[in-house]
């Protein structure tokens, strides 16, 4: 086979970068193709800035969001310190059949940069729910299948956490955790005391808390508690693709990385019955490039994943490369949430702390497990924390003048949260597809979102919010407040679902191995292939299967099938 | 824990509520008039940033340490209303900042009298939105200066792994 690359991978982020590790290291040629601007690690160009030094203190100007960024400013985590990493959506569009809010990245590293870290393991009972309760498609693994590979992705990325020996949220290969603080220590007792069963533990997070080796090789440091991560860190305190697996896969001297370059197309070899590598546009100069390669690697993040291969129409493939099926673009899911309680913990008021940690605590999903409810499926966890109030309680209460200069020198009284994340049932109606006439600047289709939570969403929602402030009474907190801002699917930025995995080729589009059961050497590891979406935050879940898939390719590679 | 954002934050404080749009949009024309005639900024007369000067050096007085204006905050104020906030919210904004101004001949008033101005909106805050807008920009622009950030209160840039201490070894709170 002559081809331009062994591999090539597109997407740069959470998942691609993973793709392009695995295979730089066992010596393939991989070709990286990602649609965002380049950006080298340590080039972090507002990472060392104070309020004081920005234009508007951190604020972007109203004109510039509404025209420039008006879904991304939906992100509690863009501001004037992080806006360039998030994409122009003006450059960018798609059409909403119903709300959702498709939160983009705009670099090399996709949105691996930009996320919070929270790193927890899927546990049994999410790979078989499917089958259990008959909703979506039964995936083709379980928990044992994926197992060996959290083991093997944790060490390389660094997750602090705790061992708890717990059934829903399986231990990992963890690295010392946060620690707790006096108020999460208190209400912990409290909380499992009142509610037997329920656990409030450390958050695991992909943090260095205690850097190993691997990770001092590749230039990665201790976190050192800044938590203004989404500017990038050039410590490597928390793990990001650039940090982590892309710096990986440069050292092997095996890869080729080009930016700006926005992948329009899987290319399908009548002849072959393969896929003979992909087509894509240079940002910069608008010019389309083909390029060849033994096998394809789809981590684009979710929708755009599906968004290409809808695109990659042939004779053969009319609805899109690998798509006889049709169920392409089905199942599209994201959790449900922005729902909890607050309130004000009494006391502890000679305690205080140092550093802005960058993770607070986690209570496991307690839902559904032993005693099915009867109002609704599946569960939900919580993450939460507490901290001191700071300054800016000053601008709901009275008070004026060198009093009120002085209570705000200290710090004021402890507040506590819990906010939940949900998990919601696929369902083959929520979906995503190509606008017959509509185009982006460089002539590829715009995504058409048609997304919305279902009864059941909308049924655990209410449980989520009562639970939350019947648990904050319970630990004993004062002025109790439950909160739903209710956000629009796309807004929790675990969208997932629309090129499924399941054992049937006539209802799913990966087999087993995040492989297409129609295309052998095309292959879909981000959270395009997940058939289900478990309450807890995916992203090592997509790392643990993309490093999965890549061990099977190469091992296909050898015996001479691919 | 979304922070809530600027136009929340302004709903929340009531500024787009109980608030009718014919005579204060007039009012506010009239602002807008005013501030082009006026000198310097673009956003303020300067009869208005006069009285703005004041009432946020009342809210952050200097003590042992800079106030509000020698920290910029006025300024800071008129760029948030000018950049950061809908044009018809800032507008709404200028048009009953005006009218109290106007009405309570603020500029005018004693060292005393101003002050018991401020104190008079302090106590009614959540319930006249001009005000509570002032409010939150003030300890805003203040804290987020380099003065409110780091003379007033600590500054902690690296501040290593997170540890808990006790309050007693800290002299003042992180910014
Ligand atoms: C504010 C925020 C907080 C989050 N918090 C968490 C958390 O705590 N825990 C967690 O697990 N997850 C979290 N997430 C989600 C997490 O970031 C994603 O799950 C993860 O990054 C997805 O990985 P991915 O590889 O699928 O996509 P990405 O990391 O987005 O990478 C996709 C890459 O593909 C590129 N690309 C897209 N289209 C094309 C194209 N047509 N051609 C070429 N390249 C293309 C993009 O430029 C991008 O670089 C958070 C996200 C955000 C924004």
């Amino acid at each position: 086979m002559n081809t331009d690359y062994d591999i090539i991978v597109v997407g740069s982020g959470m998942s691609g970068g993973y793709a392009a590790k695995e295979f730089c290291e066992k010596g393939y040629k991989t070709l990286v193709l990602d649609r965002g601007e380049p950006l080298e690690h340590g080039q972090y160009k507002t990472e060392f800035l104070p309020p004081w030094s920005m234009e508007y203190r951190g604020r972007v100007p109203e004109d510039e969001l509404a025209t420039e960024q008006p879904i991304q400013r939906k992100s509690y985590a863009l501001t004037d310190f992080t806006k360039h990493h998030f994409i122009n959506d003006k450059d960018n569009p798609y059409q909403q059949d119903q709300p959702f809010t498709w939160i983009r990245s705009a670099k090399v590293g996709g949105k691996s940069l930009l996320w919070a870290r929270q790193s927890y393991r899927w546990n049994a009972l999410d790979f078989a729910a499917n089958a259990q309760d008959g909703h979506g498609i039964d995936w083709p693994i379980r928990y044992n299948d994926i197992a060996p590979w959290y083991d093997y992705v944790e060490p390389f990325i660094g997750i602090a956490g705790s061992e708890e020996g717990l059934e829903v949220l399986p231990d990992g290969k963890f690295l010392p955790p946060l620690p707790m603080n006096t108020v999460e220590r208190e209400i912990k007792a409290k909380l499992e005391r009142a509610f037997p069963g329920r656990k409030l533990i450390p958050a695991r997070v992909a943090h260095l808390t205690q850097p190993q080796p691997e990770h001092l090789a590749l230039g990665r440091g201790m976190c050192m508690a800044r938590n203004e991560c989404q500017r990038g860190c050039s410590w490597g305190g928390y793990y990001s693709s650039l940090s982590g697996a892309l710096a990986a896969a440069k050292k092997t001297n095996n890869m080729t990385l080009r930016a700006n370059a926005q992948v329009q197309q899987v290319l399908y070899g009548e002849q072959s019955g393969r896929a003979t590598g992909v087509a894509y546009v240079d940002t910069k100069t608008g010019k389309r490039i083909e390029v060849s390669a033994r096998i394809i690697f789809m981590c684009a993040s979710t929708l755009a994943s599906v968004q290409i291969l809808l695109n990659s129409r042939s004779a053969a493939f009319p609805n899109g490369i690998g798509n006889r099926s049709t169920v392409l673009g089905h199942y599209i899911m994201d959790h449900v949430g922005a729902v909890g309680a607050r309130g004000d913990v009494p006391g502890h008021l000679d305690m205080y702390y140092k550093g802005r940690r960058p993770g607070g605590v986690y209570l496991p999903r307690f839902r559904n497990l032993e005693t099915p409810r009867n109002d609704y499926l599946r569960g939900f966890g919580f993450q939460g924390s507490a901290e001191r109030r700071d300054w800016r309680r000053g601008i709901n209460q009275q008070g004026i003048g060198a009093e009120l200069k002085q209570q705000l020198r200290s710090p004021g009284g402890w507040k506590f949260i819990l906010a939940g994340y949900g998990e919601v049932l696929p369902d083959y109606n929520n979906k995503v597809y190509l606008h017959e006439t509509l185009k982006d600047k460089w002539g590829m289709p715009q995504l058409v979102t048609d997304v919305a939570y279902g009864e059941n969403a909308i049924k655990m929602k209410k449980d989520i919010q009562h639970s939350a402030a019947e648990m904050l009474t319970a630990a004993g907190l004062n002025n109790v407040e439950s909160f739903d801002y209710n956000v629009s699917p796309g807004g929790f930025v675990h969208e997932m679902g629309g090129a499924c995995m399941g054992k049937d080729p006539k209802t799913s589009y990966l087999n087993q191995w995040n492989q297409s059961h129609e295309v052998s050497n095309l292959f879909v590891t981000d959270g395009a292939a997940f058939s289900s979406i478990s309450c807890v935050n995916p992203s090592i879940t997509f790392m643990a299967l993309t490093a999965r898939a890549a061990d099977y390719a190469v091992k296909q590679m050898k015996t001479g099938n691919l | 824990m979304q922070v809530l954002n600027r136009r929340q934050l302004l709903i929340q404080g009531g500024l787009l509520l109980g608030v009718s749009l014919t005579p204060l949009s007039k009012l506010a024309l009239a602002a807008i008039e005013d501030s082009q005639s006026g000198s310097g900024h673009t956003f303020l007369s300067g009869s208005l940033k006069t009285t703005l000067a004041i009432i946020t050096d009342i809210i952050i007085p200097a003590t042992d340490t800079p106030g509000a204006v020698a920290a910029g905050v006025p300024d800071f104020i008129e760029q948030m209303l000018s950049r950061c906030v809908h044009s018809m919210e800032a507008q709404e904004w200028l048009a009953e900042f005006r009218k109290f101004q106007l009405e309570s001949g603020f500029n005018a008033l004693s060292k005393e009298q101003q002050l018991a101005a401020v104190k008079s909106l302090d106590e009614q805050l959540g319930q006249v939105p001009f005000y509570s807008t002032i409010k939150e920009l003030t300890l805003v622009g203040y804290y987020t200066s380099e003065i409110g950030g780091s003379v007033e209160l600590q500054h902690d840039p690296v501040p290593g792994p997170y540890n808990e201490i006790p309050l007693k070894n800290i002299a003042r709170a992180w910014s």
